[in-house]
């Protein structure tokens, strides 16, 4: 998993790149649990991730709470089409804040 | 047959293990002219066995050891995963319900969902042999390049 990250409007952009599997499972719940500080608005770009498996959803879930718990805010932005699959086929895409692009996901937190 | 392979793959049942894994099967599939779907679902469902095999078979042991067999044809692909650990019968595993998003405890769901058949069997050295089998889809799919 690659990771890069920018300020646009007020909100954290992080771009995730290649498989949200088990084995990238440890990196992204610290980095989740770092960039979600009290408050943040977050933005996860998920245009290149070629892979979600049941550890990365369960850390989505995580994450969301976790945001909720701090008074942040995180969105899920651009998922390929299998990405967004995992997410249906689990149903939490009931729970976590999905949008078809970075432009809607950026003006959702903004709102 | 043209279309048809078979061949084997062995990895440590280490979880930094199943990328290699996954492009080994991919290569095999795209070779015999599956599309994307059908080579994400198998991708899927076998980082979720390899996932259980780590975790639950071997407990976390990362010394231990597991093989692949990979069977294409025209027609369908099964990789058959083979490990000595504890036993694992997916047929006998409900998992929770999806009423409640929660964080973990999809991996069998989601094998069974993307699979047309999961079976398992006792593996002849103790633990347990599973078979993933996936038909290729019907018609054109979408050829996507691998990031």
């Amino acid at each position: 998993m690659n990771v890069s990250t920018e300020e646009r409007g007020g909100a954290k952009v992080v771009r995730l790149e290649g498989a949200l599997d088990v084995a990238a499972a440890l990196e992204l719940r610290d980095l989740l649990g770092t960039v979600l500080e009290p408050g943040a608005k977050v933005l996860l770009d998920l245009a290149a991730v070629s892979l979600i498996d049941s550890s990365g959803v369960g850390i989505l879930v995580t994450a969301h709470r976790l945001a909720d718990a701090r008074g942040a805010a995180i969105v899920l932005a651009a998922p390929p089409g299998p990405v967004g699959r995992v997410f249906e086929l689990t149903r939490t895409n009931r729970l976590l804040r999905i949008f078809p692009s970075v432009e809607e996901g950026l003006a959702a937190l903004a709102a | 047959m043209p279309g048809s392979a078979t061949d084997s793959f062995s990895l440590a049942s280490r979880v930094e293990e199943i990328d290699g894994a996954r492009l080994w099967l991919a290569a095999h599939m795209r070779a015999a002219g599956y599309g994307d779907d059908d080579v994400w679902a198998l991708e899927l469902a076998l980082t979720e066995a390899l996932a259980n095999v780590v975790h639950h078979a071997y407990g976390g042991d990362p010394t231990q050891r597991i093989d692949l067999e990979l069977d294409v044809s025209p027609s369908r692909t099964t990789v058959t995963i083979t490990d000595s650990g504890a036993p694992f019968d997916p047929a006998a595993y409900e998992p929770a319900p999806l009423d409640t998003p929660r964080s973990g405890g999809y991996g069998v769901h989601l094998m069974r969902e993307v699979m047309d058949e999961v079976g398992a069997s006792a593996a002849p050295e103790g633990g347990t042999q599973l078979r993933l089998t996936k038909y290729r889809s019907p018609g054109i799919q979408p050829r996507r390049s691998r990031s």
